[in-house]
């Protein structure tokens, strides 16, 4: 497996203070792998996405290596100019965060917010284009797309709003999507559609996949490998069952732990009895 | 599938503390947002209720906290419909009735110590009288919550989320309710603090016999705190029952659908 | 089960903004304002001359007699720019006052009165804080005639739209937090509730246009006795000597410049002080966003 994207010794600080709030992160990313990073608030999880985005605003400065395999050539994005990263985000890398509304023009249709990255990176122009909003939209599964390509971001819900987030970062055909706590707003019914969504996006694309969340059955459930941060650093990666089942560190173990402790709560196969 | 009788909870020995009586509510003339709810609240027992967003459990809420009127039905304290406008019986509902919220970060004020808002329900309600008294009172009630007594002293920055989450726990506490109503009280939390949190409202409620419902859109925070459990939909509540058997045996498809779309560890 | 004992996870880590230009703004601008207030303080005890007293000879450049010369009628300059700094303190204190008891008033009833009442007065201070400070001082000076009361009643009034604007708009976001139903369901009425959440919660966000307001309402006094609505003689207001040294700037160029820089020194020191004073105020950023 070649790497698509490479972290090493990635570090995060606040420029000219203390302590990093990144620390020394590495880790590597396969084509077509999924990774899923999981921390609590203040983890850093979050920050090293953004890192890998090339996103850090000041003060913020990062240091380290962060190599992504694109199409032409490898780009080190620390450091890089912002020109550079252009050229990366969208076509290599789409990202996808917790406020879809955040990230979504309030004052342009959704359609159009689509149209661009469609123009920018693929070339279509008029009724080509037309056709690709409505296909991208429709791809992420949401049902009318002509009506949500008309709409205002405001005038639909939280679930559908995600799910147009998720065809924005899909629009210029990236090869590798990071998703920052993609459902952690959402209700649990729209949840599991969503993470269905990205799974389903993701294995169709042959993409790779950077999921980022605090809830380990989440990730448990989307990705192959596992990386536990705290504090900044990395705990503990590994195999997802792997490290289910036998985590090393004493954190890992109690983040398991507890997680587990929930599980346990609900009946182990809820449908088994209520279908048949 | 149907909507369980008050009759049904008062099966229970213990008296009702609060209940919801065929209750329906609507903004203005605005559609309904909550249909013939009925729900009951005995000391010492806990009750989940859960339902996604726009379901209708704020607005519930609202109402058994006395904050807005039914426009239909009754909210029901000790017996007796409540009447906001009685201002001695509020003052007695107040005291029996004590809200948690989600927020941690949002449920303190900021510029109050930690101590002062722990004793504002005592002073506001006109309990605890002396100044040593009631530091007296906040120093036991940060301690069963888990935290220092110097923790009063301080100002709610000092703190984290489960930290403040215990705050919030005290003050509601402070009045030596009999009825808590917790507003996802730990979906706010860290998973790691959540048991710990989780913990602590079992504890209250087995040792001080209070009556906790507990509003969440979390099965497993329900399945570990409550005895029994209802399902809200679209405002009404479409399965109420034990909790074990509702989450074995789950009756209303959209049950099903909520339990299906819990996240799981393989 | 044991009574859980907050883990380490549960722990904060301790991290606090430094800043590192707190104390310098607090100093400068502590320094600037202080010294102005105790010239307008000790105007009250001490002048080096009669306000009224012409002896000194026209026109004198600063000597050791009359440390910042004397005006074309030979009263001394010094002894006028200390009382200068007392009606400059004194308009500052009035109108800040009144736009913050108006203001704050206002703000509250509109932040927690129903939407009729709120609409009303949004729309009123809409039309409040378009309305030019000179065009209502004059109109104010129209009714009660020229007089240092009537320039800070004005200049308060001014004020006040802005603060109330700003009151409602804080107080809303403090009124919509959780604490605050929380305090309403312990039975916290909403007078109790106004002292206990709002006003505190409130109060950091207004310090600073309060005290910009400080310095402009120095710079609207100034103004208006420039063109003669403020004060009457003899009483030296820094505008009123201003327009007095018009005429003679080229001869007696420190008659003009004096209180022109007194009022520059003014309000930058209380802008810095504000600044300081924000900081102090709020030292965690305790601040509801």
């Amino acid at each position: 497996m070649t790497a698509l994207l490479t972290v090493n010794a990635l570090s995060v600080h606040v420029d000219g203070a203390g302590a990093p709030l990144v620390d020394d992160v590495s880790f590597e990313l396969g084509e077509g792998e999924r990774l899923g990073v999981i921390g609590e608030s203040g983890s850093g999880k979050s920050l090293t996405a953004l890192a890998v985005l090339g996103l850090l605003a000041h003060p913020l400065r990062a240091s380290g290596s962060i190599r992504l395999a694109a199409d032409g050539g490898d780009v080190e994005v620390v450091g890089a100019r912002q020109r550079r990263l252009d050229t990366v985000r969208g076509s290599t890398v789409g990202a996808v965060f917790q406020e879809p509304l955040a990230s979504l023009d309030p004052l342009m249709r959704i359609g159009a917010q689509l149209a661009w990255p469609l123009r920018q990176h693929r070339g279509l122009r008029g009724d080509a284009l037309r056709r690709a909003v409505l296909d991208a939209l429709a791809d992420v599964q949401l049902a009318e797309p002509e009506r949500i390509a008309r709409s205002f971001i405001h005038e639909v819900s939280g679930g559908q709003r995600q799910r147009v987030a998720i065809a924005l970062a899909l629009a210029a055909r990236p090869r590798l999507l990071i998703a920052d706590e993609p459902t952690t707003a959402l209700d649990v019914t729209v949840q599991a559609g969503v993470l269905e969504l990205i799974q389903s996006a993701v294995a169709e694309r042959g993409m790779s996949l950077v999921f980022i969340s605090h809830d380990l059955p989440v990730v448990a459930g989307i990705a192959d490998r596992v990386v536990v941060m705290r504090a900044g650093r990395v705990v503990e990666a590994g195999e997802t069952r792997q490290l289910l089942s036998a985590p090393r560190e004493g954190y890992t173990r109690t983040l398991v732990a507890a997680s587990r402790a929930l599980d346990d709560l609900l009946p182990a196969a809820p449908l088994d009895g209520g279908r048949v | 599938m149907t909507a369980a009788t008050p009759g049904e909870a008062q099966a229970n020995a213990a008296p009702v503390v609060l209940a919801a009586d065929r209750v329906s509510f609507s903004y203005g003339r605005g559609a309904e947002v909550l249909h013939d709810v009925s729900l009951a609240l005995v000391p010492g027992e806990s009750v989940g209720l859960v339902g996604e967003s726009g379901a209708g459990k704020t607005s519930l809420l609202r109402l058994l906290l006395g904050l807005g009127a039914p426009t239909s039905g009754e909210i029901r304290f000790e017996g007796h419909a409540l009447d906001r406008r009685d201002t001695r019986s509020m003052l007695a509902f107040r005291r029996a009735v004590q809200p948690v919220y989600q927020d941690p970060f949002s449920s303190l004020d900021p510029r109050m110590r930690v101590g002062d808002s722990v004793a504002e329900p005592l002073r506001s309600l006109g309990i605890a009288g002396g100044r040593t008294e009631r530091a007296a009172r906040v120093t036991e009630l940060l301690e069963s919550v888990g935290l220092p007594a110097d923790a009063a002293e301080r100002y709610p920055d000092a703190f984290s989320g489960g930290q403040r989450q215990r705050i919030a726990i005290a003050r509601a506490l402070a009045p030596e309710p009999r009825v808590i109503l917790a507003d996802e009280p730990v979906s706010a939390l860290d998973t790691s603090v959540r048991m710990q949190v989780i913990e602590l409202f079992q504890r209250l409620a087995r040792e001080r016999g209070i009556g906790l419902l507990l509003v969440s859109h979390d099965l497993t925070i329900v399945a570990a705190l409550c005895r029994r459990i209802a399902v809200l939909e679209g405002g009404i509540i479409v399965e109420q029952g034990e909790t074990r058997s509702v989450l074995t045996e789950p009756r209303h498809p959209y049950t099903r659908r909520l339990l299906d779309s819990v996240p799981r560890l393989p | 089960m044991t009574v859980t004992v907050p883990t380490a996870a549960e722990q904060k880590p301790a991290a606090r903004r430094t800043r590192g230009r707190t104390s310098i703004n607090l100093v400068v601008g502590g320094v600037l304002f202080g010294v102005i207030v105790a010239v307008a303080v000790l105007s009250l005890f001490a002048l080096p001359y009669e306000p009224s007293d012409t002896t000194g000879g026209r026109l004198q450049p600063p000597s050791g007699e009359h440390w910042a010369g004397t005006d074309r009628l030979g009263r001394d300059l010094f002894t006028q720019l200390m009382i200068g700094a007392r009606l400059a303190m004194l308009t500052g204190l009035g109108s800040v006052a009144i736009a913050a008891v108006v203001g704050v008033v206002v703000g509250l009833v509109a932040a927690t009165a129903g939407r009729w009442i709120d609409d009303a007065l949004s729309s009123l201070l809409d039309i409040a804080i378009a309305f030019p400070t000179l065009l209502l001082a004059m109109l104010v000076v129209a009714w009660r005639g020229a007089s240092l009361d009537s320039a800070i009643l004005a200049i308060g009034l001014a004020g006040s739209a802005v603060i109330a604007r700003l009151t409602r708009v804080t107080a809303s976001r403090v009124l919509a937090q959780e604490f605050v139903k929380a305090s309403r369901t312990s039975g916290t009425g909403t007078l109790r509730l106004i002292r206990l959440h709002v006003l505190p919660n409130v109060w950091p966000t207004l310090i600073v246009p309060l005290a910009l307001q400080f310095g402009g309402a120095v710079v609207a006094e100034a103004s208006l006795s420039y063109v003669g609505l403020g004060s009457p003689p003899p009483n030296a207001s820094w505008g009123r000597m201003l327009q007095e040294a018009q005429s003679t700037v080229l001869v007696a160029p420190s008659a003009a410049i004096l209180p022109g820089l007194l009022l520059v020194a003014t309000i930058i020191g209380v802008n810095l002080l504000a600044d300081g004073l924000r900081d102090v105020a709020d030292p965690a950023g305790r601040s509801i966003r």
